[in-house]
């Protein structure tokens, strides 16, 4: 499907829109339709006769000159019949490709949306006072910092975070502790 | 098992199955008459017919067959859609570029 512009010419964005919009998918009982039949059986159809008319039309030559021109008419037409079954098997791996990546990226969709379901909710880890660092932190931060969840974090006073060089938090405004932990505007 | 209603379920791989000992056999006739003879000119109908025709069918075979592991796959594929569709919104196509 191809997106047409007021002029009449195909724009980057129009084209970059109709690759993005979704596709309506094949649900027939095979990958292949109707439409997709029609030019590998052509094409099959005709190698078949090229075949047959090479075959009888070099049964009633004689010389070695006509005979190799029907052979070749049959080599143009055993030629012909392979790219028809060629053409059939692209336009059933297609097809087949566009549902397999619509499902695995359907699954792929629902188990993300699953996952962060299932992810720990922010808490506020209870029987804590003061604030929280993890050994590697430059910063401490308040209980309920969302920096602190998930991590083994020690608690202690300001004070004495502060004496072992530990900054208050920008994010969760450990203010009282210092005066000097507010948010900068 | 039921031999007719394999033959239903498989028809495709017992084309494929049927094309190929065709092909194979026209071959091999082609082989055996080609031989036979030592003018060319005798030799030439039988490659055109039976050497060309075996090639065809063998192509055919294999396609047949590919075509059968193509049903299976969109088979499988469909029935694991419905799934999806039974327990959500109805899948629609991926975006281009997804899933690569």
């Amino acid at each position: 499907m191809t997106s047409v512009s007021v002029s009449g010419t195909r724009t980057k964005a129009n084209r970059r829109s109709a690759r993005s919009r979704p596709v309506e998918l094949p649900d027939g009982p095979e990958p292949w339709g109707r439409r997709d039949a029609v030019l590998p059986g052509m094409l099959i159809a005709l190698g078949v006769l090229g075949l047959v008319i090479g075959w009888f039309g070099i049964s009633d030559a004689v010389a070695l000159e006509r005979q190799m021109r029907w052979l070749a008419v049959g080599i143009v037409g055993l030629i012909v019949g392979g790219f028809g079954m060629v053409v059939w098997l692209l336009f059933g791996l297609v097809t087949v490709g566009r549902l397999r990546r619509a499902v695995m990226h359907e699954i792929d969709r629902r188990a993300t949306a699953a996952e962060s379901l299932a992810a720990p909710r922010v808490q506020v880890q209870a029987g804590t006072t003061g604030f929280g660092a993890v050994p590697g932190m430059r910063h401490y931060h308040r209980a309920d910092c969302l920096l602190l969840q998930g991590k083994p974090a020690s608690f202690a006073e300001t004070k004495e975070l502060a004496e072992a060089g530990l900054a208050p938090c920008g994010v969760c405004l450990p203010a009282d502790a210092t005066g000097r932990g507010a948010r900068r505007a | 098992m039921d031999l007719v209603k394999v033959l239903q379920a498989q028809w495709d791989r017992v084309a494929a199955i049927a094309a190929t000992a065709a092909g194979a056999i026209l071959l091999i006739l082609g082989w055996y008459h080609v031989s036979d003879t030592g003018f060319v000119s005798k030799q030439l109908p039988y490659i055109a017919s039976e050497g060309l025709g075996g090639v065809f069918l063998l192509g055919m075979g294999g396609m047949l067959w590919l075509s059968a592991d193509l049903r299976d796959q969109w088979r499988e594929l469909r029935a694991l859609r419905r799934r999806l569709d039974a327990t959500g919104e109805p899948i629609q196509a991926a975006p281009v570029g997804a899933d690569r």
